[in-house]
């Protein structure tokens, strides 16, 4: 592969805390320093962390270069997840690379220098371009966290009072401020809190996202999307033709039998998707050992093309060592890394991929997210355009799908939230 | 597939060329072979592994285990008085696709086992493996026996080490060689039968 790599000068950003303020501060690439209101002059930056370079940078006012890099993300990339993501600072990345740490006495100077030390070593590793795209990713979700999703917290509910005091830690003028980060996971999925992200709230508690004062909350999220993603991806026909006509779980119900649960089938079916035994299986579900033997037979029977197309995954992740999605998100296959892990990773990394392609689509055509959640995308109207951009985000979902997974368009649920109602009204 | 291997072991690998050639004694282990020699691993293909095996280097023996699961080459005196706590196996030499050559202890195929599916099927994987095929092989618990995946992808050809099988033996087992009914494997196996 030929590697677009940037010549000419860029700017290192970093973000100093101050009180509770933090301070942006830049320096060129000829170690100049760089008055924070010419950042935004260069082509191109590279940060620490984009999204609190995008935080200080939104609450000062002061623009940044069209084209960022997260060094964080490109360093986790490289490394193949030996760096934890966020919780990962500086040091460990200077002693990763074996860079000796450089002495200033001014800390935000010491910053960007080993920025721009950190970038020349690994830059002849980064393909430019995907590099860029990944950081416009980072740049979208900082921005989508700092919309905050609108919440009416019933903090009356005594039941729920965990989950309550949690969202209300990260409350302000009844947003939730809680984030969603990009590229978190080992397949480039987003994860986010559990008790503090509304979208990840139990489904008995998603009424407290509540539509504010004069705008529309529109919830769009693609429906069974790993089966439909396995399907296209292995162009296996009997699943394509079941994602598009029917309802896969409860085939799969009624073809295993009468005799086992219709909600344990769906548990089987999915486990069985990723690989899972059938000893695996018959000890998670021991009253029904014998069915999730017949469970495992009948996956494999009626599912062939897909088997066969695990197959290829798993040779080619033993002979490249290397599995990856267009926009160049991959991961190195070590001995270490299991036959599961190396089955599930192509349909994760394209539910990962679709969702980037699909955030930057929806910015492109101006429609603001505010919330990001596996494979849902919450979004927010003005009332009186509600309609239209519902419209709209779908078209852009299911293009979006098609054109990722070529043969199959995948389907969209769409919710409509209205001024003071929520998720469940 | 030769089934009695201990007339080939004792004439393949006779003891006086071995202890000549590595000095053989106790406390020997492999990490004091000659320089240069490097010694092929004893071990089977695991599932992540995609491997063709040599069409002529195969060679039956005897072999057990040890509490830690490594591999013993055993004569055949000493395998009568184990018994069954020997193993018969067939050493086959095999590559992986990233070039790591392996001995690959197959059980043999015996009266008891003829119509084991784990054991026909690891003969017919490594017979198609021999016949020049890079395969992978992975437990089908619901029929009991392997699957044998054939690679369709065209890999590099195998580079086999050029020296003669017998070598490439003596290198892998090094000093994992019971001829003793006093070496402490055998000890362990027996305080383990009593």
């Amino acid at each position: 592969m030929s590697k677009q790599s940037f010549s000419g000068e860029f700017v290192a950003i970093g973000v100093t805390p101050d009180g509770s303020n933090r301070h942006l501060s830049g320096m060129s690439s000829g170690l100049r320093s760089v008055p924070v209101e010419q950042i935004h002059l260069y082509p191109f930056g590279i940060c620490f962390s984009i999204a609190d370079a995008m935080s200080a940078a939104l609450s000062t006012g002061i623009k940044l270069p069209p084209e960022l890099i997260d060094i964080r993300v490109e360093m986790s990339l490289l490394c193949n997840g030996r760096i934890t993501l966020y919780k990962s600072d500086m040091h460990q990345m200077l002693s990763l690379l074996n860079i000796t740490h450089i002495y200033s006495s001014k800390r935000a100077e010491m910053i960007l220098n080993d920025l721009i030390t950190i970038w020349a070593k690994i830059e002849p590793d980064v393909i430019y371009a995907d590099a860029v795209s990944r950081g416009l990713f980072c740049t979208l979700c900082a921005k989508i966290n700092a919309r905050g999703i609108p919440v009416a917290i019933d903090s009356t509910d005594e039941n729920n009072m965990d989950y309550a005091r949690a969202l209300i830690n990260h409350r302000q003028e009844g947003r939730i401020y809680s984030p969603s980060l990009p590229f978190s996971t080992i397949t480039g999925r987003n994860t986010s809190s559990s008790n503090s992200y509304p979208l990840s709230l139990p489904k008995k508690l998603r009424h407290w996202v509540s539509a504010p004062e004069e705008s529309v909350l529109i919830l769009l999220d693609y429906k069974r999307q790993e089966f439909g993603i396995a399907a296209a991806l292995s162009d296996d026909p009997k699943m394509i033709s079941l994602y598009r006509q029917a309802d896969p779980y409860a085939f799969f119900a009624e073809e295993l039998g009468q005799e086992v649960p219709a909600k344990i089938a769906k548990q089987a079916m999915i486990a069985l998707q990723y690989g899972a035994s059938i000893h695996g299986l018959s000890s998670v579900h021991s009253n029904h050992s014998r069915a999730m033997r017949d469970a495992w037979l009948l996956h494999r029977k009626l599912f062939s093309q897909y088997w066969n197309w695990t197959d290829t995954v798993i040779e080619t992740a033993l002979i490249d060592r290397v599995l990856s999605v267009p926009d160049g998100w991959k991961i190195s296959i070590t001995d270490s890394t299991s036959e599961n892990s190396i089955i599930n990773w192509p349909t994760q990394a394209i539910g990962a991929y679709l969702m980037r392609q699909c955030i930057k689509r929806l910015a492109a055509a101006n429609i603001h997210c505010v919330g990001i959640q596996h494979d849902a995308f919450l979004i927010e109207a003005p009332t009186h355009q509600a309609a239209r951009i519902q419209g709209l985000g779908e078209q852009i979902l299911v293009g979006t799908s098609l054109d990722v997974l070529d043969s199959v368009a995948l389907q969209v649920d769409s919710t409509f939230i209205l001024p003071h109602s929520n998720l469940l009204r | 597939m030769t089934t009695n291997p201990f007339d080939e072991v004792e004439a393949t690998m006779p003891q006086e060329s071995f202890e000549d050639t590595f000095g053989v004694q106790d406390g020997y282990s492999i990490e004091s072979l000659p320089e240069g020699s490097s010694a092929c691993e004893v071990r089977k293909a695991t599932n992540k592994e995609i491997f063709t095996a040599h069409p002529e280097h195969q060679f039956a023996a005897n072999v057990a285990y040890d509490a830690q699961k490594l591999v013993f080459l055993v004569t055949r005196s000493i395998a009568d008085e184990l018994g069954s706590d020997a193993k018969k196996v067939v050493l086959v030499l095999c590559q992986n696709q990233h070039g790591e050559s392996f001995i690959f202890p197959v059980n043999a195929i015996t009266s008891q086992n003829a119509k084991n599916g784990w054991i026909l099927s690891i003969h017919k994987a490594i017979s198609e493996a021999q016949e020049g095929s890079f395969i992978r092989i992975s437990a089908d618990q619901s029929r009991e026996c392997y699957r044998i995946h054939k690679i369709a992808r065209e890999l590099p050809a195998p580079h086999w080490p050029d020296k003669p099988f017998p070598e490439l033996l003596q290198a892998a087992f090094g000093d994992r060689v019971i001829k003793s009914i006093d070496h402490p494997v055998v000890q362990e196996i027996m305080e383990g039968l009593l």
